[in-house]
């Protein structure tokens, strides 16, 4: 990365995290910058992706593609009240192939595939095994049991759903503790950039700018 | 006109592209997989043409901003100005678009996100506090999980690295793959209840 | 409660900003080296795709955006330059609109040893229709016709071998959310090696554990585990020591909570119910 973009970058990454100090107009001003980025670069990925999949095949004579450009078409009717009910067309289309894909897999790979698990072979696996093997059925079925509303959670089920809720707690501190390890990337990412020169003299800048905010309100109050 | 209305063609339009879906993969007839096939060809091209929804969405939010001159109304003009530049930037050659994407747009977002680790320092700092037994439970999985992600406890340790892989593969697995069944057999409620006609949301 | 406590509690949340900006500069301006060893996945994929011979056709699925580059980016890098290492053909496909952009962010990144576009490699692009797409391509991949910037696919000999999706060698999808659409899609198909977010650990270990998923990489840490394997250390690496540093404040930081805790209630531990 050149000087100028390497200031430039650092700059940008110094008004992103002023918003840490207080809600400002250059977080404001970031903020719009990567709205408008984002839907530009989406607005170009839509019409490229358009071309290859809808207008290159009709062009070449493939003319019933008409009926998904229509269905697509009715998604918009959404921004008119009065036939915003057209739109419900199209996205009953979509819904219904999407949930189709998904049903239709989700019973031989993941219930089928997942339940098959609690099968085990007692004379090849050790004592360990056999206890882990145990504490990952128990822990499973607690689980799904938990979800099960339409018996009140008293006496066994009670019990059931207390060590299923159990489980999720271990799950999701896991969950939780994992994805403080992979979120803190982010932060470390940019103070390596930052501390880079040249861009490591506008941290100074950025300080001086808090100090100075810092004794205006307080001489403001 | 009112039929056009009916809840009942939106129900019948996800109910074809349902079972042609379903049929495709069980049914190895070649009608069954031509027409599974054609379909999800058509809902590629619709999902593709459903994404400019998201743009005219934008637009209309902002154009009413701009144009009652609402609070934060010239940040409306600085969103527009940056759909323009990058869109022409994809168009203008491997160099300018590399350069507003990756350097400019990436770095930035990546700056942005950085607050989610702020957020859950903090949330971490109050949510791992030892109430109850359900507490503790989440804080010791928590906490182990953290000691994981700091490579040079493990490296200088080995010994380390049993516990926390044991939580992952054995109870943190478990309750895993409770929600992976929960999660497969919600999907099919989902899918029966809307040819039920229960869900209101997606057919009106 | 006494004075410091109290300061604690009342700007804890000022306090945890600067000390997690302290833990994540300090390393930048001082590295302290922190060693690294790698785990037990790390090495099993590294040694399924060490496996593979040179032209070996290989599907890489860049499934991010740029809000989730620093996650998995340096992961993806690490193995991705494995690829090319081995002299592998690689097909990278992208189901989200950013993926593309994050293909060709990730090309300029690592070191391609030469590789030719249409011959060793080719980027397919945005296939749109999520789980739909990802179910059309996996039931026949010639559904796709152009490349990214619009050309024919049949005029590159890379494509030319391809005929179902049992001609690529592995799957590596490389994604932030749950695992299930492309498990669901490809499974049963081709071995998959899954780049994930470490938040996803959970939800991935299930299919790890049934076989239906080869093995994954979580993250940067993995990233920096497959870039100790390869002998080729990056950005992944650089991040470790930070990584080590702000992770143990933030343990010390939980543990200062519950005492500021017990000094703010004495006695609040409840009985469960």
């Amino acid at each position: 990365m050149d000087m100028i973009t390497s200031l430039i970058v650092g700059a940008l990454t110094l008004m992103a995290w002023s918003m840490l100090y207080r809600e400002n107009k250059f977080y404001s001003l970031i903020e719009s910058l990567l709205i408008g980025f984002g839907m530009g670069y989406l607005l170009y990925v839509t019409i490229n992706t358009l071309n290859n999949v809808l207008v290159t095949p009709m062009a070449a004579g493939k003319w019933i593609l008409i009926i998904p450009t229509i269905g697509g078409l009715l998604l918009f009717t959404v921004f008119i009240e009065r036939f915003r009910f057209l739109a419900r067309w199209g996205a009953a289309a979509i819904t219904g192939t999407g949930l189709g894909f998904a049903v239709s897999r989700a019973v031989p790979v993941q219930i089928l595939g997942q339940v098959n698990q609690f099968y085990i072979d007692f004379g090849k696996t050790d004592a360990l095994g056999v206890a882990n093997w145990l504490i990952i059925s128990v822990t499973a079925i607690t689980t799904i049991l938990y979800f099960t509303f339409t018996r009140p959670h008293k006496g066994a089920m009670g019990t059931i759903a207390k060590i299923g809720r159990w489980s999720m707690m271990i799950a999701f501190g896991a969950t939780f503790g994992s994805t403080i390890g992979g979120d803190l990337t982010y932060v470390i990412d940019r103070s390596l950039f930052l501390s880079q020169y040249p861009q490591v003299y506008l941290l100074i800048v950025a300080a001086i700018i808090v100090l100075w905010d810092i004794m205006r309100r307080r001489n403001q109050t | 006109m009112s039929w056009v209305r009916r809840r009942e063609i939106p129900i019948a339009i996800f109910a074809i592209c349902f079972f042609v879906s379903v049929i495709g993969y069980y049914f190895k007839d070649p009608i069954a997989v031509a027409l599974n096939s054609e379909l999800s060809g058509w809902i590629m091209i619709m999902t593709n043409i459903a994404l400019g929804t998201g743009f005219i969405a934008l637009f209309l939010h902002h154009s009413k901003k701009i144009s009652r001159k609402a609070k934060g109304f010239p940040f409306s003009f600085v969103i527009f100005g940056a759909i323009a530049v990058m869109f022409i930037a994809q168009y203008s050659g491997p160099a300018i678009r590399g350069w507003l994407y990756n350097d400019i747009f990436s770095n930035v977002t990546t700056a942005v996100i950085c607050f989610a680790l702020f957020y859950e320092v903090s949330g971490a700092y109050r949510a791992f506090r030892i109430r109850n037994l359900d507490a503790l439970l989440l804080m010791l999985a928590g906490f182990i999980l953290i000691l994981h992600f700091a490579p040079f406890y493990e490296s200088a340790v080995p010994s380390f690295a049993v516990i926390p892989n044991w939580i992952l593969e054995v109870p943190g697995m478990g309750a895993g793959r409770g929600i992976v069944i929960g999660v497969a057999i919600g999907t099919i409620a989902i899918a029966i209840r809307i040819l039920l006609g229960y869900e209101k949301a997606y057919t009106g | 409660m006494n004075m410091s406590w109290k300061f604690l509690s009342d700007n804890y949340r000022q306090v945890i900003f600067i000390v997690v900006l302290i833990g994540c500069f300090l390393p930048a301006f001082r590295p302290f080296g922190f060693p690294i060893s790698a785990s037990a996945q790390t090495e099993k994929t590294y040694d399924f795709l060490q496996g593979f011979n040179k032209g070996d056709l290989v599907l890489v699925d860049i499934d991010y955006g740029p809000n989730a580059w620093a996650e998995i980016g340096p992961g993806v890098n690490a193995v991705v330059q494995h690829l090319f290492l081995k002299e592998l053909k690689i097909v990278f496909v992208s189901f989200v609109v950013d993926g593309p952009a994050m293909t060709e962010k990730l090309l300029s990144e690592i070191d391609t040893r030469g590789a030719k576009y249409g011959v060793d490699y080719v980027i397919l692009g945005y296939i749109p229709g999520d789980e739909v797409g990802m179910g059309s391509f996996a039931q026949n991949p010639l559904v796709i016709t152009k490349d990214y910037y619009g050309n024919d696919l049949n005029q590159y000999d890379i494509w030319k071998g391809v005929k179902m999706i049992a001609d690529f060698k592995v799957f590596i999808p490389c994604h932030i959310t749950g695992p299930e659409a492309w498990i669901r899609q490809f499974s049963g198909k081709l071995p998959i090696v899954m780049i994930i977010s470490p938040a996803a650990l959970s939800l991935v270990q299930p299919w790890v554990n049934s076989g239906q998923l080869y093995s994954m990489i979580p993250g940067t840490k993995g990233g920096a585990e497959y870039e100790l394997l390869l002998g080729k250390l990056g950005i992944a690496s650089s991040i470790m020591d930070a990584t080590t540093l702000t992770l143990t404040l933030t343990m010390v930081l939980i543990i200062i909570g519950n005492i500021v805790y017990r000094q703010e209630k004495p006695g609040s531990v409840k009985k469960v119910t």
